[in-house]
């Protein structure tokens, strides 16, 4: 059954350490879309998106991809990470980092094929990275690490991007190139998720808005949701409240556990 | 120290050396084969966990195994025919180091003891399980056949290796690099991001499990050969000393390989030369020799290399500097603005400068100024001129002109959007010049390029007064 949404979360709760990250997340988000997550520190962006990806326990709730369930799309779905998140004195160059994108399906035991490396170039063409293709990932400055990150994310020719934090810490350059990026595949159809940490570009770049913390705040098309009222609410004192609730709610499992 | 003994012992160690290297015995060869194997298979597998940020596993996995050895061999003393069975004491060595990685995990994943605690207590507790369990072994009332031989698991031994343990290391060996190269694609990505590994639904777990098991079977099967105490460094120093030489894995691996079991067979040498000297610390000190050859040379990150670099950088700078100085003065004495479109290079390219009033102003030694000038007139950027004077050429002027220009723009954006005081910026500058890129620069360039459409160059920021 063809669903018109990319993505369906219901009642997603994730816990770290017994302590509740994210409460009863619920968000629907339309096909070719550009949406941006936002929310301060600590809100559970990030852990959103791994949660959604099965890369860190749900505690409870559903998700649904394309209608379907992640295992059985997982092929339309590519993923950017943090670019924190790797060490970038690994001994790998762009072009090797982008090729990765095309391991799955290359499948295990197959070698990496010339046209495999063909698309991986292409890809760094469309981040304007070519160039630096064999240079080793150490040596790039961050815009273009996360521009090589992009590229490997392309390869995978997927229908639903998710991007943690792709225009943290990068120079304008970047910031043009990826943007553009992002508006050519939605134009092609596909649909973005970003968790962006910047309040004001938020309305520039993205047209729809998931506004977070600890609990989906509000969400929906960007002039429904980028309010002044919603931003208060997301970004407001009172949810000092919640997170004392987690706190207190994680002692307890401990003492029970 | 000249005594009569310590010669003849020296000359029977040469002697013993000769001998081991030019025509070595059957034993030796086999030795050889048994160490080089070991060596190899290490130093490619410490590359994976090195880059997993979990070399010290092998540490703990090393330790754990001295109880597993004990309980083998004391059943098999109980039961068994008597004796040792190097394949019972592994197999005893296997459970108990399987069991520490498991127990790394389990404190891992239910308490909120952090990575280095977690393989540390595994570590502690097991060794000192087994060297209780070694006590009793080796107490002389119980008088088991063969415990004198389990001191060797400890420091290691390979005088004693038979054939059979060589060709259980080549086999361990093989089967270590057949597994890697079989999923080196997927290993390699998992070693950088695991995360991403895991988003492809490719099996990151059961990968994670291959890796962890193929690194517990090849320290097992080297245990009597370097020790359990020093096992570790046969998975720690040749990865390492590969970081120093190179940037593409494939060569990591290479590299790391070789390290490994080039120090491996310079320390089963030097152990069978000299009478007592435990194999494992003689690995680990070859191994180490090599590491400090390439800290020194490695092409990578070396220190020769980054000297020479940070040389090359100097002169660059020095260069730029004293263009830059002749071209400020060129500039004051022509009483001149560069303008665009204007070909100014051929007049001014004529004009003679002094020099030592730039060695007065920079404060340079004699010695540096000509060496600076020396090696600008070799790049045929200007020409020496009688009386101390010198002469830009044309290309020389245009580097000139290059250099000053990036400069003043670098002044002029930080007293425009950095809100530096002119009088102060010139000192930045100074330093600023030195992480100038090209790219910073072509920045720099763009930002200024409305302003600059009829100076080629602005007038010196700091000094002011003399815009047209």
């Amino acid at each position: 059954m063809p669903d018109s949404n990319c993505l369906n979360v219901n009642h997603l709760t994730v816990c770290y350490d017994r302590k509740p990250a994210l409460w009863e997340a619920q968000v629907s988000i339309p096909q070719g879309t550009m949406t941006g997550i936002v929310g301060p520190n600590g809100a559970g962006k990030s852990t959103f998106l791994k949660a959604i990806l099965d890369l860190i326990p749900a505690t409870s709730g559903s998700v649904k991809f394309f209608g379907e369930d992640y295992r059985k799309v997982r092929h339309r779905i590519a993923y950017v990470p943090q670019r924190e998140s790797v060490d970038w004195d690994y001994p790998i160059s762009a072009r090797e980092v982008v090729v990765m994108g095309r391991y799955r399906s290359i499948g295990l035991f197959r070698r990496v094929s010339r046209e495999d490396r063909r698309k991986a170039d292409e890809a760094l063409d469309r981040v304007g990275m070519l160039d630096r293709a064999d240079s080793q990932i150490g040596s790039l400055s961050g815009g273009q690490q996360q521009r090589v990150f992009l590229a490997r994310a392309l390869v995978q020719e997927a229908d639903l991007y998710l991007m943690d934090e792709p225009f943290a810490g990068i120079d304008a350059t970047t910031e043009r190139v990826i943007l553009e990026l992002m508006r050519d595949l939605r134009e092609s159809g596909a649909s973005l998720v970003c968790v962006h940490h910047d309040l004001p570009t938020v309305a520039d770049y993205f047209d729809h808005l998931v506004l977070l913390n600890l609990r989906v705040v509000a969400s929906g098309a960007m002039n429904e949701v980028f309010t002044r009222e919603q931003l208060t609410q997301c970004y407001g004192g009172r949810l000092d409240l919640l997170s004392k609730l987690a706190d207190s709610l994680a002692k307890l499992e401990a003492l029970r556990s | 120290m000249n005594s009569p003994d310590s010669w003849i012992l020296a000359l029977s160690w040469l002697d013993r050396l000769i001998e081991a290297v030019r025509s070595p015995s059957y034993n030796l060869k086999v030795i050889y084969l048994g160490v080089t194997s070991l060596g190899l298979a290490a130093g490619v597998c410490g590359c994976f966990l090195l880059f997993r940020k979990r070399s010290l596993l092998s540490d703990t996995i090393g330790h754990s195994t001295l109880p597993g050895v004990c309980i083998a061999f004391l059943l098999f003393a109980r039961w068994g025919s008597g004796g040792k069975s190097f394949i019972a004491l592994m197999i005893g060595a296997l459970i108990t180091g399987w069991l520490s990685v498991r127990a790394v995990q389990w404190i891992k994943n239910n308490s909120k003891i952090k990575e280095d605690a977690a393989l540390a207590i595994p570590l502690t507790v097991l060794y000192g399980l087994g060297v209780v369990l070694l006590s009793v072994v080796q107490d002389s009332n119980l008088n088991l056949q063969g415990s004198s031989g389990l001191e060797y698991y400890l420091f290691g031994m390979v005088a004693s290796m038979i054939q059979a343990e060589a060709i259980m290391l080549a086999i361990v060996s093989l089967g270590a690099l057949t597994v890697i190269s079989l999923f080196f694609k997927e290993l390699n990505c998992l070693s950088f991001d695991e995360d991403f590994v895991a988003s492809q639904g490719l099996p990151h777990r059961w990968l994670d499990e291959v890796l962890m098991l193929t690194c517990l079977t090849v320290t097992i099967a080297g245990l009597q050969t370097v020790g359990l105490l020093m096992i570790m460094a046969a998975f720690i120093i040749p990865p390492a000393t590969a970081r120093l030489w190179t940037d593409s894995m494939p060569w990591t691996l290479a590299i790391a390989g070789f390290v490994g079991a080039t120090g491996a067979l310079i320390g089963a040498i030097a152990s069978a030369v000299i009478f007592r000297l435990p194999a494992g610390a003689a690995i680990i000190l070859a191994s180490a020799l090599l590491f400090g050859f390439s800290m020194l040379f490695g092409s990578r990150k070396g220190w020769v290399v980054r000297q020479l670099k940070v040389a090359r950088l100097e002169k660059r700078l020095s260069e730029n500097q004293l263009l830059r100085d002749l071209f400020d003065r060129l500039e004051a004495q022509q009483k001149v603005r560069l303008l665009a479109g204007l070909d100014f290079s051929r007049d001014l390219a004529q004009v003679s400068l002094p020099v030592h009033d730039i060695l007065k102003d920079r404060g340079w030694s004699q010695r540096k100024e000509r060496s600076v000038a020396r090696s600008l007139s070799s790049q045929n950027l200007l020409k020496f001129e009688r009386g101390d004077c010198v002469q830009l050429t044309t290309q020389g002027l245009e580097r000139a002109i290059a250099v000053a220009r990036t400069h003043r723009l670098t002044e002029l954006y930080l007293i425009e959007h950095a809100d530096v005081a002119p009088a102060r910026v010139h000192q930045y500058v100074e330093k600023i010049e030195e992480i100038t890129n090209p790219e910073i620069a072509s920045d720099i360039h763009q930002l200024f390029s409305n302003e600059l459409e009829q100076a080629l160059i602005p007038a010196e920021p700091h000094r002011g007064g003399d815009t047209s």
